[in-house]
């Protein structure tokens, strides 16, 4: 089965007026499977807007190809099978949201029971239901953003683009979207997160990928990158020679506010570090694998750049 | 694409501009009759004649503003108001769109004709003529002639700003509605320019021939055919423009 996303050195220079060239995405090879949150990140001006709207055809690559669910990307049918959330959904305001998923229905040819029974679902996907028929002008930001999903999701595609799904929303709303997100995977659907917001990348995505100046440079499985290789234990109430004894398995301590931190190279130093601690009659907080959060890991690849 | 056209009305008719236009337009209407009630000959023939030539020419002039002010902002509102990508990224196509607002545009031409037919009908009615039968005729043609206004400047809108397309809009109509004008000026001007007075007089349709101001000078059908023909052609060059335009415009 082809992948979800599948592009070939995909670019785009945008061109000023007196012609200087600015480029915005650069060789972009990304490849997407089907049924996982993949997260796009980059600091503003990276090319992540810019990646969704060449995908979506809103602009016109300047090289490249790319292939959307096995279509090549300029195939009208590409978009039957598409959803497409804007960081800012825009409707027609003296519309109710009943009206304007009716309208979009009667874009995608739907009609009748089958046009109503669209309509309703995406509605209750969306939690819409008590404000289906109120104007779309009277309804508060976090409602248009559920109407922006419900709208994406109108045609049951099988590749969701959420730009930027949260942005300016307060944290009730945002967790309100979240799940939404997130019931969407659970119906095995793809989607590409535009995001900022680390935390909630780190939370929903399975792989992600690092924009910068529009350059791809780096991508992976989630759970792969923010490996380190090396362990961790956390403790209270470490006398000095354990501290002593932990540094000759290896360990390197660091100390914050009464808490122990030692990074230990290997697993077999870490259990051996848990039996000394033990010894000591030190309070265990946390042992385990040492992962980086994913704000560490962009921080590290930003400072790289 | 008719729930589409029919959105499209519904949100240029909430526009205050043309509802404001549409009222001065039948109320100057009114107000002429009125007057002309009050001053015109007394003859029942002749205030018949006056009576539908100065109706045409009301329609024409105010239905030629209404199609503007309607058509002008059908393509910017949806670019400014970022509508359009919800709508291109469903399956519809970028050529689709301008013929959508093509649609739109004529639903509300012929709308503008109808109501201010209307008012012409209550004006002879008050007058106490019998209306010129025609007049339907007349306003058929008018409803073509200005369909090539509703296509150009929908076409200009995708090119330029709402309000240089209404202009440049309304010079196109104007030169079709006198191309006498252009082709004195060719034949007055210099080399140059009037080699380019010649170029656009070739490509502007000749709306002249569709006579619809003056239902009481009869035409030969042939010359309307002509005008009918020259009518169709530069709907379908607009919209042609108007389509490649959008086809290559970044959203």
């Amino acid at each position: 089965m082809p992948p979800a996303i599948d592009t070939q050195r995909l670019s785009k220079t945008y061109r000023q007026r007196f012609g200087r060239a600015i480029p915005a995405l650069r060789d972009l090879d990304l490849h997407v499977e089907r049924g996982v949150i993949f997260g796009l990140l980059g600091t503003n001006g990276a090319g992540k807007t810019t990646t969704v709207k060449l995908l979506l055809r809103l602009c016109y690559p300047t090289c490249g190809e790319a292939w959307l669910l096995g279509f090549n990307f300029r195939d009208p049918r590409v978009r039957r099978v598409i959803g497409y959330m804007p960081e800012r959904p825009q409707f027609y305001d003296f519309l109710t949201p009943r009206e304007l998923l009716r309208l979009y229905a009667a874009v995608y040819r739907m009609e009748g029971r089958k046009r109503e029974s669209a309509v309703n679902r995406a509605l209750g996907f969306a939690h819409l239901e008590h404000a289906a028929d109120r104007r779309l002008g009277t309804l508060s930001r976090g409602m248009l953003q559920r109407v922006g999903l419900a709208q994406a999701v109108l045609a049951d595609p099988e590749l969701v683009f959420l730009d930027e799904p949260t942005s300016g929303l307060d944290p009730v709303v945002r967790k309100e979207i979240l799940d939404l997100v997130a019931d969407l995977r659970a119906q095995g659907k793809t989607i590409l997160l535009n995001s900022h917001q680390l935390g909630e990348v780190e939370q929903l995505c399975d792989r992600v990928g690092i924009l910068q100046e529009g350059r791809l440079v780096a991508e992976g499985a989630l759970a792969e990158i923010l490996q380190t290789g090396s362990y961790q234990v956390r403790a209270r109430s470490v006398s000095p020679p354990t501290i002593t004894a932990l540094q000759v398995l290896g360990a390197r301590a660091e100390e914050a506010q009464g808490e122990w931190t030692f990074t230990l190279p290997t697993e077999s130093a870490l259990w051996a570090a848990l039996d000394t601690l033990r010894q000591g009659q030190a309070r265990l907080v946390w042992a385990g694998e040492r992962r980086l959060t994913l704000e560490e890991y962009f921080l590290d690849k930003e400072q790289q750049a | 694409m008719s729930a589409l056209v029919a959105n499209t009305v519904r949100e240029a008719l909430r526009r205050r501009s043309l509802q404001v236009t549409l009222v001065v337009s039948a109320l100057f209407m009114l107000g002429l009759a009125a007057l002309g009630h009050r001053w015109a000959v007394t003859h029942a023939e002749e205030l018949s004649r006056f009576s539908t030539w100065a109706a045409m020419r009301y329609i024409s002039f105010f239905a030629a503003l209404l199609t503007t002010f309607a058509a002008m902002g059908l393509v910017p509102a949806e670019l400014e108001g970022r509508t359009v990508s919800m709508l291109i990224t469903k399956p519809l196509g970028r050529w689709q769109f301008v013929v959508v607002k093509f649609l739109a545009a004529e639903v509300m031409v012929a709308a503008n004709i109808l109501v201010l037919a209307l008012v012409t009908l209550v004006t002879a009615l008050w007058w106490r003529v019998a209306p010129d039968p025609a007049v339907p005729r007349n306003l058929a043609m008018l409803f073509v002639g200005l369909s090539t206004l509703a296509a150009t400047i929908v076409a200009l809108s995708v090119i330029t700003s709402a309000p240089s397309a209404a202009i440049l809009g309304l010079g196109w109509y104007g030169l079709a509605k006198w191309p006498g004008v252009v082709t004195q000026l060719a034949a007055s001007s210099p080399p140059p320019l009037s080699w380019l007075l010649q170029g656009i007089h070739f490509l502007l349709p000749d709306l002249a021939k569709l006579n619809f101001e003056a239902p009481l000078f009869q035409v030969p059908a042939n010359q309307v055919r002509e005008g009918l023909v020259s009518a169709a052609v530069a709907i379908a060059f607009w919209l042609a423009v108007g389509i490649l335009a959008f086809r290559r415009k970044e959203l």
